[in-house]
């Protein structure tokens, strides 16, 4: 059984051959990273028009790195959401006219459940039931997962996702964009003790997530209560490392005590990790130590799988395959 | 602009923040649209949790701030749109995307990081600048720009 996945949701364009849910025969993606960092951010219609010039070069791409023929390929499976959406419009049209084209199924794939389901890209013995944290730029969602095509949403953020947090204050830094990994390299030389930014739980066992104040609290740290001080000049290197590793400290800490406490109040087998932001090391360093406390296994993927791609879409569609959850040619994008 | 057109306060806590947006929001209707202005943290996307909960929003709890997708929809008693102008870099990027008919067309359009698109705005329209004070207070400018919003100034003010 072979499945291409396609994935344009954000700023990645990915096309992936994946057989039986497992084997990753080819997994191209082309980052457009560069194309938005003078922006400090994703810009939507740049995004739109990467995919729309890439994806037909992307598609043969990965075709020919998994040694098989488009006319080999026994279903399509794409992002339809969420997303940007004229990056979702480019996936799914492409999609539709592949299925349409070559007459096989095609089935729509939520874009955070294919982030829950890159884990098992790597990983044998994923067991049920789990909890699933999807953290990036623009999500940070807990979810309880029964299976690998069921997922539940037990809370998510109430304004800024995590990883939007990490490029504001990257920018409030002036560090670069995207600042997940700037922040992750300086935190490693600071004392994330140095400075008690405040963590958020919001009302007692509540899952939800708030970042916003973390924000606002580094925002008046960095420029002190006088917030027309030019940026970033009175900060000497030390500061900034101690900034990065204490704020990031200050977000893992919220992002592992609720995977904990969800871990705890539905008494399951394992815990997964997803997202871009589950690349930061310090979240896997964190996450790892406090599980092995609450003898729940952690699964993460590898740095490449963390990001957008499109195995992990191709990957999670085979099991929807096998459960008979073909979606036809009436989706659409839903942002 | 006449002297009338403008209000100032101050909002020492995010609650007293959110409840100006509950007021302002109960006042609104079909075809209004709302410029917030203020750098990073200043309050926008909690004024805009304030506004939705005025317009009678189910899920006024999923207010979050739309940076990353850019346009949030919520089902208010009349539809609302939440935009987000920070990683844009002017007009006619709001504009491929479809704005004009959000911001003429029938619901209440919320446009945080206004300054960046000014040409996005309609002719009429009300203003909020946040400006911050302290860690907690914020500087609340609200100005409205043409009759009706001028209207809509003098109830919040009673």
């Amino acid at each position: 059984m072979l499945i291409l996945g396609i994935e344009t949701s954000c700023d990645e364009t990915s096309v992936a051959v994946v057989k039986n849910g497992r084997e990753i025969l080819s997994n191209i993606i082309l980052s457009q990273n560069k194309l938005h960092r003078p922006f400090g951010g994703v810009v939507p219609e740049i995004a739109c028009r990467a995919h729309l010039e890439s994806i037909i070069g992307i598609i043969h791409n990965a075709v020919t790195e998994a040694k098989v023929k488009l006319a080999d390929i026994n279903a399509i499976a794409v992002v339809n959401s969420p997303g940007l959406i004229g990056a979702l419009l480019i996936g799914v049209t492409a999609a539709k006219t592949l299925s349409m084209v070559f007459d096989i199924p095609l089935i729509a794939i939520h874009h955070l459940h294919a982030h829950i389901y890159a884990n098992n890209l790597e990983h044998d013995a994923v067991s049920y039931p789990a909890i699933s944290l999807v953290v990036s730029g623009g999500h940070t969602t807990l979810f309880l997962s029964e299976k690998e095509t069921k997922h539940v949403v037990l809370g998510e953020t109430i304004d800024d996702a995590a990883g939007e947090a990490f490029d504001k204050v990257s920018k409030i830094l002036g560090l670069e964009y995207p600042g997940g990994p700037v922040i992750d390299k300086l935190a490693k030389k600071g004392n994330n003790k140095a400075i008690p930014f405040p963590r958020v739980y919001l009302e007692k066992n509540s899952l939800d997530f708030s970042f916003s104040g973390l924000k606002t609290a580094v925002l008046y740290y960095v420029k002190g209560q006088d917030l027309n001080r030019p940026k970033s000049t009175a900060q000497s290197n030390t500061d900034i490392a101690d900034i990065s590793a204490s704020f990031q400290e200050a977000v893992i800490d919220v992002l592992v005590h609720k995977t904990v406490l969800a871990s705890k109040r539905y008494n399951v087998r394992s815990i997964l990790l997803g997202g871009g932001v589950a690349a930061n090391s310090r979240l896997r360093e964190k996450l790892q130590e406090t599980s092995q406390e609450i003898r729940v296994p952690v699964y993460y993927p590898s740095i490449k799988l963390c990001t957008d791609n499109a195995a992990m879409v191709a990957g999670l569609a085979y099991w929807k395959y096998l459960e008979g959850d073909i979606s036809g040619l009436h989706i659409e994008a839903i942002p | 602009m006449s002297k009338n057109s403008k209000i100032t306060f101050v909002s020492k806590s995010t609650a007293e923040t959110i409840a100006f947006g509950v007021k302002l929001g109960k006042l609104l209707t079909n075809g209004h649209v709302i410029a917030l202005i203020g750098e990073l943290g200043a309050g926008k996307t909690t004024m805009t949790k304030g506004i939705v909960g005025g317009l009678d929003a189910k899920d006024k709890d999923k207010v979050k701030s739309p940076t990353f997708s850019l346009v949030h929809k919520y089902d208010g008693r009349i539809p609302v749109y939440h935009i987000d102008a920070y990683r844009l870099s002017g007009s006619q990027e709001l504009l491929e995307i479809g704005s004009d008919e959000i911001v003429f067309g029938d619901g209440v359009t919320i446009i945080e990081w206004a300054d960046i698109v000014p040409e996005s705005l309609p002719e009429n329209y009300l203003k909020i600048t946040l400006t911050h004070v302290s860690e907690d207070q914020r500087i609340i400018e609200i100005c409205g720009y043409g009759k009706h919003y001028e209207q809509i100034l003098q109830q919040l003010k009673n």
